[in-house]
């Protein structure tokens, strides 16, 4: 299937599934980054639009991990389907 | 042998003679109730037909209690050791890729359909669920099987199937030909072996060329003990990519019958699957399975898992890498494999029998262990047609 925008993707695919995949995407990658954030997160006073943002980027974090390992190829069965289509589906005439 | 367009539409007039000439004297005769009711008790090979069994039926079991005399048993063998390890693969490879390919042809779906047995795909997939593991048992061609009965019951079946359809005028025959017909009945063969083999791969499964090979030839073998007229399959995987390319391509589209047969299916799985969050996987595995053109002639519900399920052959790569760089963890993937497919096949027949234990008996009691090595790796042909 081909790749719709960002907007198109991000509706099919729930929240919950987008977060987790980019939370293990930001395990995988290694959580250092995390930590230093987090380290001088105690002394900031806006920390629900802090949290806004993370959530938001873990968001975009999965949908970006998903996409990278979701497999671009098409299976064997949709190159036969478009065929078929192609040509109408006429009965036994291939 | 190697197939054209026209040596196929040949195939769409020929039926099973002797199965359909059975069928059709145990109906002249009026013998078919009291078949029924013996065959019940016929569920061994080499056991002694039932007393009082029609004539004609004694004669159809002798024709066809022997598996093809070219059959190389240390292929089979090496059939068998591919299903052990890719057990809970080919498990799902047929239910959500074999099952919907069927219903993709119309005149397939069509046929399911009419035939009130088999309208249910619980039981049809129980049907194929069983056959296989009859199939993969160690002793399924010896004295005692219960594959070789299964074999000959199903080829009756298909018979008395045609000759239903052709009586009650549910078939256009001048537009299709025979009711499960030689072309058909190769291409169910090539749903079930080269087509189960492009879902694994998609599925990230790696396998053997050896592997794929011998799994081929096993249902190859089977086909013609079905009734596949000698020499009519495709030798190889090579013919069979060339056979499966042109007979989906040939007919493959959206039916009622063909929707309403995957809703089903699709309702019987979530039923198998615990609770409700997860039940869009069986839908979205099959789109991802059967790709949007199919799922939507279909109508395979889309959902928020598509992309998601898209990304799983990368999950199940890994843990095939694992299995094929360490022994401990090829056992414990083993293990794990072995638990699935128990689960899933003893959730699909709630309890009826189904033991597919069975193969374990091989690698237990006979210390066989596949040899094939899984670094050479074999992929699908490419498409037969120029792309």
């Amino acid at each position: 299937m081909a790749h719709t925008g960002d907007g198109a993707e991000g509706e099919r695919v729930s929240d919950p599934v987008l977060i987790a995949a980019g939370a293990a995407d930001l395990v995988i990658e290694g959580v250092g980054t995390a930590l230093r954030r987090a380290g001088s997160l105690l002394g900031r006073s806006d920390l629900a639009a802090l949290a806004r943002d993370g959530r938001e980027e873990l968001r975009r974090r999965g949908l970006l991990a998903l996409r990278r390992h979701a497999r671009a190829t098409e299976s064997h069965m949709e190159l036969l389907a478009r065929r078929a289509g192609a040509r109408g589906s006429g009965r036994g005439d291939a | 042998m190697q197939h054209t367009p026209e040596s196929m539409s040949a195939l769409r007039l020929v039926g099973d003679e002797l199965a359909d000439g059975t069928v059709a004297t145990l109906f002249e005769r009026g013998e078919v109730g009291r078949f029924n009711t013996l065959m019940r008790y016929f569920s061994a090979a080499g056991q002694e037909p039932p007393e009082g069994l029609p004539d004609v039926a004694h004669e159809y079991l002798r024709a066809t209690a022997a598996p093809p005399d070219w059959v190389d048993w240390d292929e089979m063998e090496r059939a068998r050791l591919f299903f052990i390890d890719n057990n809970v693969h080919i498990s799902t490879a047929l239910a959500f890729s074999a099952m919907p390919a069927c219903y993709v042809i119309p005149h397939v779906a069509r046929l399911l359909s009419a035939t009130h047995g088999l309208e249910y795909p619980s039981r049809r997939m129980a049907e194929t669920g069983q056959f296989t593991v009859y199939l993969m048992r160690p002793d399924a061609f010896e004295a005692g099987s219960r594959f070789v009965p299964a074999v000959q019951k199903v080829r009756l079946l298909h018979a008395s199937i045609r000759y239903h359809m052709r009586r009650e005028g549910l078939w256009d025959e001048e537009a299709l030909g025979t009711p499960i017909c030689q072309e058909d009945m190769i291409g169910g063969l090539m749903i079930f072996s080269i087509q189960v083999l492009d879902a694994l791969h998609r599925l990230g499964v790696h396998m053997s060329a050896e592997g794929a090979a011998s799994y081929f030839y096993a249902w190859r073998v089977v086909g013609e003990m079905l009734g596949i007229g000698p020499g009519q399959a495709p030798a190889d995987l090579e013919e069979a990519r060339l056979f499966s390319d042109l007979y989906m391509t040939r007919y493959m589209g959206p039916s009622e019958e063909g929707a309403r047969l995957t809703r089903q299916l699709i309702d019987l799985y979530e039923e198998v699957v615990p609770g409700t969050l997860l039940d869009p996987v069986v839908a979205a595995l099959i789109r991802y399975l059967m790709g949007d053109t199919c799922a939507d002639w279909l109508q395979v519900p889309r959902s928020a898992w598509d992309t998601a399920v898209r990304a799983s052959p990368a999950l199940l790569g890994v843990l095939e890498t694992v299995e094929d760089r360490s022994p401990l963890g090829a056992w414990a993937l083993d293990r794990l494999g072995h638990l699935t497919t128990h689960l899933e096949l003893s959730s699909l027949t709630r309890g009826r029998v189904m033991q597919y234990a069975v193969p374990e008996r091989l690698r237990e009691e006979y210390g066989l262990t596949s040899t094939a090595s899984r670094a050479d790796r074999w992929v699908p042909p490419p498409p037969a047609f120029p792309s």
